[in-house]
């Protein structure tokens, strides 16, 4: 089986500086898929053996999900992104390490829905309720402020710092959308629902969420160090940060 | 013009026409107001696209795959997904298109 994922696609016009975050990704990625995919005969079936084991058993990634601390960011960005960067490689491997099994559930479950209330449909709620004017625009930052279009991309503002006509036209857009009542994935799983592919898809979410978030602290921190190059003069705005490369903004801290 | 396609997700095998408009980034979508249903064209099935899915009629995307995560949500909602070579930078940025379902064909045309 070839990888069906193309996560080297993942991050629209992606900026010098956010090409780091790719292949972390796709480095996260191969591995898995070494692990286990074999053009060798009997690797392969001792492989689709663990893939088998590996995919019934979803408690470590939950756990995993479950368990998460974020970052406590402190005054200093060099080392909070040192810290943040580690994360981000732990959670694109169980990224990577949950789909694959995912696709070994695929091949059970071509055409059923998911039973699983997604972190995306989570979001549309959110916006949907905004567009209604049940929740304000500072509870909907509050709530969902770390997400982006193009999430990855380190020049991309959050929503957070959108405008409100920018999160009027989000909602807008996506007021129509008839979400079907699912439970979220921890109820589901506390109700003991057992539909695999439906839990996997879930908790590529959440995890998909946790990056984001994680991303969201590196874009403050980069930011922050763009400002500390402003005034040592290497560079003019703040924008400015985003054309270096990750290893050449390491080069700075000094 | 015309080009073939090949079904990702798919849910009607009937002929189906209207406009459509090419998005190569999410990020459009923060300027993108559309009154009608609308074909989507796009290199790659980024999840941000579920944010206009009640004005989607059918996503065409040159790479993606059933595993992405739009492609599972696009089956969930019931939106046809289909694969289709790399013709984004030959064609305008709006028109309106055909799918023939038959003959795996789409057509690109000027009229409305």
């Amino acid at each position: 089986m070839s990888n069906p994922f193309e996560s080297s696609e993942f991050i629209a016009d992606p900026s010098k500086l956010s090409l780091f975050i790719k292949d972390i990704a796709v480095k996260a990625e191969k591995k898995q898929v070494v692990k286990f995919y074999s053009q060798r005969f009997l690797k392969r079936k001792i492989k689709k053996i663990s893939l088998s084991m590996q995919a019934q058993n979803y408690i470590p990634i939950y756990s995993y999900i479950l368990n998460f601390k974020k970052h406590k960011l402190t005054n200093k960005a060099w080392e909070n992104i040192e810290t943040l960067v580690l994360k981000l490689e732990e959670v694109f491997e169980k990224i990577s390490l949950n789909n694959i099994s995912l696709s070994y559930w695929l091949n059970f479950n071509k055409n059923k829905p998911s039973e699983i209330l997604t972190k995306d449909e989570q979001r549309i709620n959110f916006l949907i309720n905004f567009h209604k004017r049940r929740i304000s625009a500072q509870d909907l930052k509050k709530t969902i402020g770390t997400f982006a279009l193009n999430p990855f991309e380190l020049s991309n503002p959050r929503l957070k710092e959108y405008s409100q006509s920018q999160i009027k036209i989000l909602a807008q857009n996506a007021v129509d959308l008839k979400i079907p009542a699912k439970p979220t994935l921890r109820e589901y799983i506390n109700k003991h629902g057992k539909d695999r592919f439906s839990i996997y898809s879930a908790m590529r979410e959440e995890l998909k969420w946790l990056a984001m978030e994680i991303t969201a602290d590196l874009r403050i921190n980069f930011l922050k160090i763009a400002k500390i190059l402003i005034r040592r003069k290497i560079i003019e705005k703040q924008s400015d940060i985003f054309k270096f490369s990750f290893d050449e903004i390491k080069k700075f801290n000094k | 013009m015309k080009f073939i396609f090949e079904e990702l997700i798919s849910f009607g095998k009937k002929n189906c026409h209207g406009e459509y408009r090419i998005l190569t980034n999410p990020s459009q979508i923060l300027n993108f107001k559309v009154k009608n249903k609308f074909f989507l064209l796009t290199p790659f099935l980024f999840p941000d696209y579920v944010l206009l899915f009640p004005k989607i009629e059918a996503i065409l995307t040159v790479e993606g795959s059933i595993l992405s995560h739009l492609a599972i949500l696009c089956r969930e909602y019931k939106i046809p997904v289909l694969k289709i070579k790399n013709v984004l930078r030959e064609i305008p940025e709006e028109g309106v298109l055909t799918i023939d379902y038959k003959n795996k064909l789409i057509k690109l045309t000027n009229e409305k």
